[in-house]
């Protein structure tokens, strides 16, 4: 994931999602061309922008599905989606990814990912290659960390905006969350751990009160029911509308097994027949 | 609940594809039980002690209800009196048996060889270890080797042919299967015949006293001098019978003559008292004068016509007058009528009545006096007929109060005479065949019902526990079971994947 091409010539945005050998394809291109395209209105501009890095999905009919039927919520009025779990931070983060590169390829949107742990996980590598952008969301006194992926995605920290809206000088209480949600046409929030939120959830509410959905992420043979249905119990106490749940197949038992050989290429092992008959 | 819910199925109960995915999910409970369950089943199998079975079949010849003979008494209620089938299959349960199979078995010259540890037992058997526990004691030593042989000992009756049954010994020693079965259906006979001459016995002695009973009892009775007696009223009855017939048509007869005078008696009487009235005397007189008249009128018409043809004027005038006179006379009785025409038969009958009279009462008389003599003996004959009839009804009653003592004493003789001869050639009902069955040694559970036993206590306890593992466990294993657990909630999709 994330891994940047040896062509650079490869600039465009190249979305696979219909073609047989499904390969989902966020290329890294001049994004600020993106940014600046998308402010001036310059549709040649955008065609045209660079990309250099290659995502790839393995289950493209699954994105596709959970896609759409984001896409859908969002063509209803929904822009503001929350992705959580019962402590799968790095399922989370696979799933903003995938749904923002879909809602990436399906139009010129500007997306943000908030997250209180961009260094870690799948995010670590794309905010590691990411760049900062000059904050434009508040006066310069108060300024945001943004790191922009080639200007497909927007990373902003969770912590940096909880601290912001505790800051009595900026004005109401959640005027920051107000002000990135309009900002975005779409908000993904990678949801801290359960516990984290009833901690200090007088701090956590602000950003709650934004979510206008809130999809649940089950893993196979981890997540327990109860731990789903406290989850569950929790942001309907909110009164926040509950899209669904989605459910992560693959993980330490997953079918096949990746290794790597002395040469640094990764294959792909098939699991005995009798493991994947007992599994 | 939820759970529950996605492992049962509405039609089959459990829902088995379910089953088995729990059964891959916790797949190495799925080989852990039924190995182990297989293992122990396999040992014990191994464990078993080879039992060796014998049997020989044997029939129950009283109750062969083959032949139409049979078959004919069944249908007119005639009760056979041998042996059941429950009888049979019980002998060997009749401790008086048991106990005296066990005297006979203990004096055996070959007693000592037998083995009477049970099936099951691992042990080596010792006669000596195995009665040292009654000291000698003859009750206690026949009733420890009761306990042991009958436990092996087995009557069975065949499935298709109703009379016949087999006799099974299953011991874990092959001596002592031959040794049991041959003694047990020896002893099964002689018992049988034992059994049977004892009943006709009893029956004899019974038989015997009644008949003694009720010989005693007829013996104030004489029916020969009744019967006799009955015979001569009966002839006597006959002879009454015959004087009754003859003096009843005699009676009859003479009942009729004296109806017949008394009739005539009082006819006779009632003429004689109506006198004839003088008008009628007078007219009936002038009428004979008239009648008189006109025949000597008719008379001289008729000579007068017969000696003249020629009549002169003189004639003619006579004639006419004559003429005149008879018409006149003619006029003047047709003029009187029917006037004095009855009065002369009257007259005439009176007359000729008054001469008969005393004759015809004097009759009746005679004949009434003899009329009531004949009643008189007719109702005594009627009357002794009766009594002798009386006599003949109680002489019956008495033979009939008799009579059927006297058949029973006949029918007990008869059945003293028959059992008698039956005690003298009794035999066994239960004819064994000469042959004993083959030999054959097995263990207590076949290999089949080992493994069909291990099978389903395998498969019972595997889904038992993998259906308890899976409702106490708590985590989501497929999105199957998230739908059907949260179904209260939409299932996206799967959660994308990276390479």
């Amino acid at each position: 994931m994330g891994l940047p091409k040896q062509d650079p010539s490869f600039q465009r945005v190249n979305f696979t999602l219909k073609e047989e050998t499904p390969k989902l394809k966020v290329v890294d291109g001049q994004g600020q061309q993106k940014r600046e395209g998308r402010n001036s209105g310059n549709k040649e501009n955008i065609d045209n922008r660079p990309n250099r890095f290659f995502y790839r999905v393995s289950n493209h009919q699954e994105l596709f599905k959970i896609g759409r039927s984001f896409y859908e919520d969002y063509i209803s009025g929904v822009k503001s989606f929350a992705v959580s779990s019962t402590g799968y931070q790095t399922s989370q983060q696979k799933t903003i990814l995938g749904l923002a590169s879909f809602f990436d390829h399906k139009d010129d949107f500007k997306i943000a990912i908030i997250s209180d742990n961009l260094a870690q996980g799948a995010f670590g590598d794309i905010v590691s290659i990411s760049k900062d952008i000059p904050s434009d969301l508040f006066s310069e006194k108060y300024e945001l960390n943004i790191k922009s992926f080639y200007n497909h995605f927007d990373f902003i920290n969770l912590d940096e905006i909880l601290k912001l809206s505790n800051d009595h000088e900026l004005g109401e209480y959640d005027n920051v969350f107000d002000h990135i949600v309009d900002h975005y046409d779409l908000v993904f929030w990678d949801v801290p751990e359960l516990h984290k939120i009833q901690l200090d959830s007088e701090v956590y509410f602000p950003m709650i009160m934004k979510f206008e959905s809130i999809s649940i992420i089950v893993s196979k043979q981890i997540t327990k029911q109860s731990d789903v249905d406290e989850l569950k119990q929790f942001f309907l106490g909110y009164g926040i509308n509950m899209k669904g749940l989605l459910f992560e197949e693959r993980n330490f038992l997953e079918d096949s097994i990746k290794e790597s050989d002395n040469d640094g290429i990764k294959t792909v092992k098939k699991r005995n027949w009798w493991r994947r008959f007992f599994n | 609940m939820k759970k529950l819910n996605l492992v049962l199925h509405e039609t089959t109960i459990l829902n088995f594809p379910f089953m088995g995915t729990l059964l891959r999910r916790y797949w190495y409970l799925a080989i852990t039980i039924p190995t182990i369950i297989f293992s122990i089943s396999i040992f014990y199998f191994n464990d078993q002690n080879l039992i060796h079975k014998r049997s020989i079949f044997f029939s129950n010849i009283t109750e062969d209800n083959t032949g139409p003979s049979s078959v004919m008494s069944a249908v007119l209620g005639d009760k056979k009196n041998g042996l059941s089938e429950t009888d049979i299959v019980g002998i060997l349960n009749s401790l008086d048996f048991q106990q005296k199979f066990a005297e006979e078995v203990y004096s055996h010259p070959d007693f000592r060889k037998i083995d009477l540890n049970s099936i099951s037992s691992k042990e080596k058997f010792n006669m000596t270890q195995f009665l040292e526990d009654c000291n000698k004691d003859k009750q206690c030593i026949y009733k420890k080797i009761r306990g042991a042989i009958f436990s092996f000992v087995a009557i069975i009756p065949d499935r298709i042919v109703s009379t016949r049954f087999s006799l099974q010994v299953t011991s874990r020693d092959p001596f002592t299967t031959t040794f049991l079965l041959k003694e047990v259906a020896k002893y099964i006979s002689k018992n049988r015949v034992d059994t049977i001459k004892h009943k006709i016995e009893d029956q004899i002695a019974v038989s015997k006293q009644l008949l003694n009973e009720k010989k005693s009892e007829l013996g104030a009775f004489h029916i020969d001098g009744l019967k006799n007696e009955k015979k001569a009223l009966t002839e006597r009855i006959l002879e009454v019978k015959s004087k009754i017939s003859s003096y009843n048509s005699f009676f009859h007869r003479l009942k009729l003559d004296l109806d017949l005078m008394e009739t005539k008696v009082k006819e006779t009487k009632k003429a004689t008292k109506n006198d004839v009235e003088t008008d009628k005397i007078l007219a009936y007189q002038q009428r004979k004068r008239l009648e008189e008249k006109i025949r000597k009128l008719e008379s001289d018409i008729g000579a007068i016509r017969v000696v003249s043809q020629d009549l002169g004027q003189e004639d003619e005038q006579i004639l006419s007058q004559l003429k005149e006179e008879l018409r006149k006379l003619q006029l003047k009785l047709v003029g009187m009528g029917r006037k004095g025409r009855s009065v002369s038969s009257d007259v005439q009958f009176l007359n000729r009545k008054e001469g008969e009279s005393n004759f015809t009462e004097f009759d009746y008389k005679v004949k009434k006096e003899q009329f009531e003599k004949t009643k008189k003996d007719y109702d005594a004959l009627i009357a002794h007929k009766e009594e002798l009839s009386q006599k003949v009804s109680k002489v019956d009653s008495k033979i009939d109060e008799i009579l059927p003592s006297f058949e029973y004493i006949k029918l007990l003789e008869e059945e003293l005479v028959q059992l008698k001869l039956m005690n003298s050639t009794v035999v066994s009902d239960l004819k064994f065949e000469n042959e004993l069955g083959p030999k054959s040694s097995f263990k207590k559970l076949s290999k089949v019902k080992t493994f069909l036993f291990s099978f389903v206590s395998s498969l019972f306890l595997v889904l038992a526990i993998v259906i308890l593992l899976y409702l106490m466990d708590d985590k989501i294993y497929n999105k199957y079971e998230l739908e059907k657990t949260f179904d209260d909630l939409t299932i996206i999709g799967n959660t994308p994947d990276f390479d």
